[in-house]
């Protein structure tokens, strides 16, 4: 009789790693953050509490939540000008490009950029928008400025620009999965009820890709508001956003339980985001069956 | 003190490349430091002479030090913070007292080192002073026609958009001055806002805050930045190099002075090695492998002056008392440093 | 009267070398039911979407009501079709898919209001109104599908393949009610379907088409009796086709020898003696005059053995062999009791016969 079968041994392997893997480097490192956010500051490091100090300094004191409106401004504008540009770019290539060679061709163009690192493309909008850049020798040269601008990089402007370059893959993907999808006898029907093409982008192809533009603006909004690394490349003096600020406070500060309080904040809000998004995706699919 | 970005970001490759040190190595020293301290120019001998293999571990920041201590796991051997944040490790337990009797040049380092708040607590030392060095200020030669002298002129309109300064709580330092407040280690509540007020009312003149010594030195050579604070001898060097004329000079509002110290991580294992380490960069290798190096000025001028030529240790104000003890070295704060480093988040923060 | 849809040499080339509508010419009758039957791929259906718009010829004009509509848009086209698999707006409910189409005509809320409840009520829906597509099953989404084409009253109903996805009752039965449904609005349809039954039930006329062409126009029974062509014969209804020579040319009859037996065909086609042609015998035109004696054939007289049969209610089918080899079909009505009975068993030498009439007569075998 063996009351454990060695022969499993692997399978139950196979399966428990993942399990493994998301309580040690998900779950855990969670539970710490949320017991540090409840600790006390006090010098030289912090001391071990239960006290609600934190979480009250992060809305009495203007500097957070400041930071936390901004970064939700700045993941808007973000959110809005990748829709903007992801939507018509996806929908030509779903419904006007006819070569579906051609198609994955420039589909492939807007996700290769993922593969290259962040870092280098963050620096690539540096030398475009810096005042000695490329952007600015250009204006100069075709006579549009008669001297370089310093207002293209080093504030918000070139912090959206910069992180709707990087974050917009994520927001063509899914439109164009969602746009895909479409059976296309809907549009033909839409024009055979005598609606013309803008007509139906409106009222049939718009409301069928909703839930990839959810999606898209759950990525990029979530995306955004975890960044800190294009505030510290191209944002300027008023670019600070609450990552930064989580950083400084774990570093320069020494302060890991307030840290750990705005690292909480900021996770809470991204949960929040990503369930209303999820609701109002499932609301939405229930038309397509 | 000195780094760049990339070098922040690689520090772990970095690390591995020195790890390939000699194969008959019977001791370790695993160290966390700037990059430039442990250079293979003056590593590489001593690897060879002492036996013991050096491991570097780079940081960007003196914030870097507590949080990978604090981390444990005792993985460093033995670190370099600066002034100001020497005693913080002293007192968070991070380190553990120095025998300075293990150390042949200890009576050689200056004795307003030796004797600094900042590495020693009770009558027990707990560093060993290696580099030091101004914080300076720096401007690009062409475009001032008269040669800036004061901090105000980092509040001057007519640069607005053209004017750098570094992220780190020193500029309270700086503003704090500016408004006539000399005692910038000891500002209450009421100096601090002021000096916060001013920061905040030079943001639209401010074209980045520099994190990384690599950064300021881009934004110079990107012509984005004219006018700045600068770590002394290094970045002016560095952007010099790469053509841009600079110049750095000493407002008279006055300038900080920087000194980084060698401390020993509470129960290293490694301590025999530890004290080689310690004796060979108090001595003439490291004290002119730091300078030559970095262009910091030298903890030991008895050592540096057996190895410097008389321009460089002339250059270095390694013979001028007076210049030392005209910078306003930095010192620990204390319990007052949550106060310093909330108001400049403050200045960070604001819109 | 004139013609509601010309369809003037009209041809559509796919790729630049795939030819999938050749050259067509027909003209659809105002209030006509027009079906366009054929295998797929016989251009049926890039024919009615040329017709709605969705594809653009490449040579030839459609003109609709005597205006060229060759190069107009779909929604500028006063024609509305179901589609094969319904499309319905699937985030719309009922009520605003069947309305879809009155949105751009500005009418009042409640002229589109009335007019929703009017057609959902004629294709028995009104209480289905508020659900959404995918809560109703196939017939009713086909049902919502046609409400929604005819709320605007087109000059002319597209129908592609509409009862295809219907399991084969529900089939039959909105074949009458489309039929009722044609009867009662008056539009003219055209349907494309590739099955016969339909096709024959359901239209005025049939369209048989054939890679890219019109195989044969006319209405069911012209096609049925007179078909024109062995592809004809064989797409719409059975047809046994025997090969054959042209033995004998008379003012009456073309006498045509197959392996010793005589038909005397129509004389609709000319040839020439000695000529090969093909005889067509529908199955159930066949009579069994008695089993095989040692009397020779009369005309249009055959023998074979019966080697399977199959009962189909009210009828059975005889596979039988001929003494060529070829196999021929042949239904016998079981109309009167004991009709079963009388049927010859398998295995059984049979001699059966057709009237001169029902004979058709082809010069080539295009059935494939």
């Amino acid at each position: 009789m063996k009351g454990f079968r060695l022969d499993r041994l692997p399978g139950l392997a196979v399966l428990s790693a993942p399990l493994v893997w998301a309580v040690l480097f998900l779950f855990i490192p969670y539970l710490i953050i949320f017991t540090y956010s409840f600790w006390l500051k006090k010098y030289p490091t912090f001391i071990p509490a239960f006290q609600f100090g934190n979480y009250a300094q992060i809305f009495a004191d203007p500097q957070y939540y400041q930071v936390l409106l901004r970064t939700g401004k700045i993941a808007l504008m973000v959110t809005g000008l990748s829709l903007l540009l992801a939507y018509p770019f996806a929908y030509f290539l779903v419904f006007k490009v006819k070569s579906s060679r051609v198609r994955s061709l420039l589909y492939m163009a807007v996700i290769a950029p993922l593969w290259v690192s962040y870092l280098l493309r963050a620096y690539i909008w540096k030398t475009i928008l810096g005042s000695e850049g490329v952007l600015n020798s250009f204006l100069v040269w075709t006579g549009i400025l008669s001297a370089p601008t310093d207002l293209l990089l080093y504030n918000q402007f070139s912090m959206v620009v910069t992180l709707t370059y990087i974050f917009i893959p994520f927001m063509v993907m899914p439109i164009f999965t969602a746009l895909e999808k479409i059976p296309r006898n809907l549009v033909e029907a839409a024009g055979d009820l005598g609606v013309p093409p803008w007509g139906t982008l409106a009222k049939v192809i718009w409301p069928l890709s909703l839930p990839g533009v959810i999606a898209g603006a759950t990525f990029t909004f979530c995306l955004t508001f975890g960044d800190f690394i294009a505030p510290m490349l191209v944002g300027g003096p008023d670019g600070v956003m609450i990552a930064n600020v989580i950083t400084s406070q774990y570093g320069a500060a020494l302060n890991w339980p307030l840290g750990s309080a705005l690292a909480v904040v900021l996770l809470i809000i991204v949960l929040v985001i990503i369930e209303l998004s999820d609701r109002l995706q499932r609301k939405d699919r229930i038309g397509l069956g | 003190m000195k780094t760049t970005f990339v070098g922040k970001m690689s520090a772990a490759l970095v690390a591995l490349g020195l790890t390939a040190g000699p194969a008959f190595a019977d001791g370790q020293v695993n160290i966390l430091t700037w990059e430039g301290y442990a250079d293979p120019s003056f590593i590489k001998q001593f690897e060879t002479e002492s036996g013991c293999k050096v491991s570097a571990t780079y940081v960007g920041s003196n914030d870097d030090f507590a949080p990978k201590l604090a981390a444990g796991g005792s993985v460093y051997d033995i670190i370099t913070p600066s002034l100001d944040t020497t005693y913080t490790m002293v007192d968070a337990g991070f380190v553990e007292p120095l025998d300075t009797s293990k150390i042949t040049e200890w009576n050689n380092i200056y004795e307003k080192f030796r004797k600094s708040a900042g590495i020693n607590k009770d009558g027990v030392t707990y560093g060993m002073p290696y580099a030091w060095g101004a914080i300076a200020f720096m401007y690009r030669v062409d475009k001032f026609p008269t040669p800036p002298t004061s901090i105000a002129d980092l509040w001057n309109e007519q640069y607005k958009g053209k004017v750098s300064l570094w992220d780190d709580k020193s500029a309270i330092y700086v503003a704090a001055r500016l408004e006539g407040n000399t005692n910038i280690y000891e500002l209450n509540d009421a100096q601090i806002e002021q000096a916060k007020q001013k920061l905040i009312a030079q943001k639209p003149l401010i074209r980045k805050y520099w994190a990384t010594a690599g950064e300021l030195v881009d934004l110079y050579v990107a012509g984005e930045v004219w006018i700045s604070n600068t770590w002394a001898g290094y970045q002016s060097a560095q952007i010099k190099a790469k053509g841009i004329d600079v110049k750095e000079f000493i407002p008279k509002e006055n300038a900080e002075g920087w000194l980084d110290s060698w401390m020993i991580v509470k129960d290293t294992p490694n301590k025999d090695c530890v004290y080689k380490f310690l004796n060979m960069q108090s001595s003439e290798l490291g004290q002119c492998g730091v300078a030559n190096v970095n262009g910091y000025s030298a903890a030991n001028p008895i050592a540096a002056k057996k190895c410097m030529k008389p321009e460089q240790y002339d250059a270095l104000h390694q013979d001028d008392p007076a210049y030392l003890d005209s910078l306003m070295l930095w010192r620990n704060l204390g319990a007052r440093l949550e106060a310093y480093t909330n108001a400049w988040n403050a200045v960070k923060a604001a819109n | 009267m004139k013609p509601i849809i010309e369809i003037d040499h009209v041809s559509r080339i796919f790729g630049g070398k795939i030819v999938a509508v050749d050259d067509v010419r027909l003209d659809i009758a105002e209030g006509e039911f027009i079906t366009l039957l054929g295998p797929s791929g016989c251009g049926k259906t890039t024919l009615l979407r040329m017709l709605a718009g969705f594809e653009l010829p490449d040579r030839g004009a459609v003109r609709l009501d005597g205006k060229d509509v060759t190069h107009l848009p779909p929604y500028r086209r006063d024609v509305n079709m179901v589609f094969q698999d319904y499309a319905l707006f699937p985030h719309l409910t009922i009520t605003r898919n069947v309305a879809f189409g009155l949105e751009r005509l500005r009418l009042e809320r409640a002229d589109i209001t009335r007019k929703v409840e009017e057609t959902l009520q004629l294709v028995g829906l009104s209480d289905k109104a508020d659900r959404m597509p995918h809560q109703l099953s196939g017939g009713q989404r086909q049902r919502v599908a046609l409400a929604r084409a005819i709320i605007r009253r087109p000059r002319v109903l597209l129908l592609d393949e509409p009862l295809s996805a219907l399991d084969a009752n529900l089939r039959e039965a909105m074949q009458v009610e489309l039929k009722h449904l044609h009867r009662k609005l008056g539009l003219t349809f055209v349907m494309v379907t590739h099955d016969q039954t339909e096709a024959l039930v359901m239209s005025d006329r049939i369209v048989v088409m054939h890679n890219g062409r019109v195989a044969q126009a006319g209405t069911p029974s012209e096609l049925y009796d007179r078909p024109a062509s062995t592809y004809v014969a064989n797409f719409v209804g059975t047809s046994n086709l025997l090969k054959g020579v042209v033995s004998g040319i008379s003012k009456s009859a073309v006498t045509v020898d197959h392996a010793g037996f005589k038909f005397e065909c129509p004389p609709v086609r000319s040839v020439v003696a000695g000529q090969h042609v093909i005889v067509g015998i529908r199955p159930e035109k066949l009579q069994i005059t008695g089993l095989v004696n040692g009397v020779a054939p009369p005309a249009n007289a055959i023998d074979c053995e019966v080697e399977e049969r199959h009962f189909h209610g009210n009828s059975i089918r005889l596979r039988c062999r001929l003494s060529s080899g070829e196999p021929l079909l042949c239904d016998q009505q079981l109309g009167t009791t004991g009709a079963l009975k009388a049927a010859p068993e398998k295995g059984e030498r049979i001699r059966l016969a057709a009237d001169a009439d029902s004979l058709a007569l082809f010069t080539e075998d295009d059935r494939a």
